[in-house]
């Protein structure tokens, strides 16, 4: 079963991003972190396949948690997306700098968080 | 040989006579006649004094009267008022006396001065005017508030005004007259190096921006000119004026720091704001989905109400922080062809157009005006999309976009025919969130006008709305002319 980790400090968001994967796929299993604190701990014991992180969050922002999943050993080749509540062109070259596999803008409508889900199932769990 | 020294004598331009001891004239050469303006026979044989003008008489008087065995001789100036102008002669006066050492007569030699001293009156007045612009060219050296240095290319400094010599703790005096590798040591090393590039390019340095040590106080900046000058025969020489830009930096960077705040505020304001907005709009839409049929009927209404909103918040949101994203920073400066920028700006509308089978008539000939080019089809676009949206029920929509230059202006005109704008709301179109009747039933977000002016006024230019006769609305933008394509 493959396993996904989420980072948000939106308990709506991390639903909605679960909801939209498990319409794809129910076997999917997912860990929800609202912050990046426990982040070593969380990835050594559960060994996601993917993490979705989001950029904004009070404290500690999405790319100081890219950071240290990726001084993790086994993580230095763990597809890690980025998402953000809005588009800053900014964020997607920070994004990209730093080592992430994408960067996703979070969908105003539950169409597009469906899509979305799609999208990463599709690239990055099947 | 005396008829040659007579003849000498005679012909003499200084005036030579002899009178004895009663002042009768025993001898009188020509200048002599020609001073006391009297033929020689008429002096020779006349009285000093009566020959003399009465109000010089006395004081000769005096003066003669003071030649004696202690006093053979004496040397005066006098001037002689003549109706040509003042002469100046200077008088030897010399006593003549026998083997006892009496007095029998005198000598007088008098050397016309008049040329001398005007000479000296002019060369006092000369002298004077030097002093007074000295003082006044100084005055205004010191009181310029930049620091002037004037140097030579051996770093010697020949000149620095009061604000130069108060930046080092340091006085004029002291300065003047000195090296700069005395007074600054090795740091001098740069800015002679600095001052010799100009010399040699013999080009002027204007401009540049350095930091700068006062004497007391911390570090600061100045913009400093090097200007190099030539001095005829002394060699070459720089004029370095700096002006203290302290203040104007640290202004510049609260700026820059307040610009950042507001754009982070924006952004996180955006941020912030579009979360919750999310939530409503797909909670909304997942209970359409999840349980559409369960829902009682009518209830499809509601929740397109929902989306509607969300949808109208959502643009304002965008259309708020486009505005407070236009600052000064974000401004690029060049030569804008504007005929060719409103061709693109109506290309995204081209659809709206033909659905509203409206026509737009757009200049022909390139015009140039200095703008941002991203930032002016924003606008434009927007003042396309406006009058397409607000036009009549009543007749196709006609958008004629003019531009006309005036003096260092351009002058671009968007007319439509239609809706117009009621007057009474004329003064608020470029409010931020400002709607004006009848247009409120049409969806806007209230920012674009705003947007436009902001924009418009970060290029130094106006938009107005300005009278129309016939229905329908004319905005009006004066832009600044660009020259060419290379005119940035």
């Amino acid at each position: 079963m493959d396993k996904v980790l989420i980072v948000d400090d939106s308990a709506f968001d991390r639903k909605m991003i679960i909801k939209a994967i498990t319409s794809k796929d129910s076997n999917v299993d997912f860990t929800e972190l609202s912050n990046g604190l426990s982040i070593f701990d969380t990835i050594t014991k559960v060994h996601p396949k993917i993490a979705i992180v989001d950029i904004r969050m009070p404290g500690m922002d999405g790319f100081e948690i890219l950071d240290k999943i990726r001084s993790i050993p086994e993580c230095t080749d763990m597809p890690v997306l980025m998402v953000s509540g809005s588009e800053q062109p900014q964020d997607r070259e920070m994004a990209t700098a730093r080592g992430a596999n994408g960067y996703f803008v979070k969908p105003p409508t539950a169409a597009g968080y469906f899509s979305l889900g799609r999208t990463i199932y599709d690239r990055y769990l099947s | 040989m005396p008829e040659l020294l007579n003849s000498i004598l005679d012909t003499h331009p200084d005036i030579i006579f002899r009178y004895d001891a009663g002042l009768k004239m025993t001898y009188a050469n020509q200048a002599a006649s020609d001073f006391f303006q009297q033929p020689k026979d008429v002096v020779i044989g006349n009285n000093l004094l009566e020959l003399s003008e009465p109000i010089h008489r006395d004081d000769i008087k005096t003066q003669l009267d003071t030649i004696g065995p202690d006093r053979r001789a004496f040397t005066i100036t006098q001037p002689i008022a003549r109706p040509n102008g003042t002469l100046h002669i200077q008088w030897t006066n010399i006593g003549v006396f026998d083997d006892h050492d009496e007095l029998i007569g005198y000598q007088s030699l008098g050397r016309n001065i008049t040329r001398e001293v005007q000479l000296q009156d002019q060369l006092k007045q000369q002298t004077k005017e030097l002093e007074n612009l000295r003082y006044e060219l100084r005055t205004v050296f010191d009181a310029v508030p930049a620091t002037i240095w004037y140097k030579d290319d051996k770093n010697n400094i020949l000149r620095v005004n009061q604000a130069a010599a108060d930046s080092l703790g340091m006085t004029v005096e002291e300065l003047e007259g000195t090296n700069t590798y005395d007074v600054f040591g090795e740091s001098a090393r740069d800015y002679h190096e600095d001052d010799l590039k100009v010399f040699r390019s013999g080009v002027a340095e204007r401009g540049i921006i350095e930091p700068f040590e006062p004497a007391e106080g911390e570090q600061g900046w100045v913009q400093t000119d090097k200007i190099p000058l030539t001095d005829g025969e002394n060699g070459p020489r720089i004029l370095v004026v700096a002006t203290d830009i302290t203040a104007l930096k640290e202004q510049e960077a609260i700026l820059k720091s307040i610009n950042k705040n507001l754009d982070d505020f924006a952004s996180l304001t955006s941020h912030d704001l579009q979360a919750p907005l999310r939530k409503i709009g797909i909670t909304a839409e997942l209970m359409q989905l999840e349980m559409g049929d369960k829902l009682p009927e009518g209830a499809d209404a509601y929740f397109a109400d929902i989306a509607q909103g969300v949808g109208r918040m959502r643009m304002l949101i965008k259309s708020f922080l486009k505005f407070m994203r236009a600052s000064p920073e974000n401004v690029e400066l060049g030569s804008v062809d504007l005929t060719a920028l409103l061709r693109n700006a109506a290309e995204d509308e081209t659809d709206s157009l033909e659905q509203a089978d409206g026509v737009l008539r757009l200049p022909e000939t390139p015009i140039y005006v200095r703008g941002d080019a991203a930032l002016l089809t924003q606008v434009f676009a927007n003042l396309i999309n406006n009058a397409i949206k607000y036009r009549s029920e009543e007749r196709p929509i006609v958008i004629d976009i003019t531009a006309a230059t005036e003096k260092q202006n351009c002058v671009i005109n968007v007319c439509d025919n239609g809706a117009g704008i009621d007057p009474s709301f004329a003064g608020q179109v470029f409010d931020l969130f400002g709607r004006a009747k009848p247009h409120m039933e049409v969806e806007g977000s209230g920012v674009g006008l705003a947007l436009c002016r902001r924009i418009i006024t970060l290029h130094g230019g106006t938009i107005d709305l300005i009278p129309k006769d016939r229905p329908g609305s004319c905005f009006q933008i004066k832009l600044f002319r660009a020259r060419s394509t290379t005119d940035g």
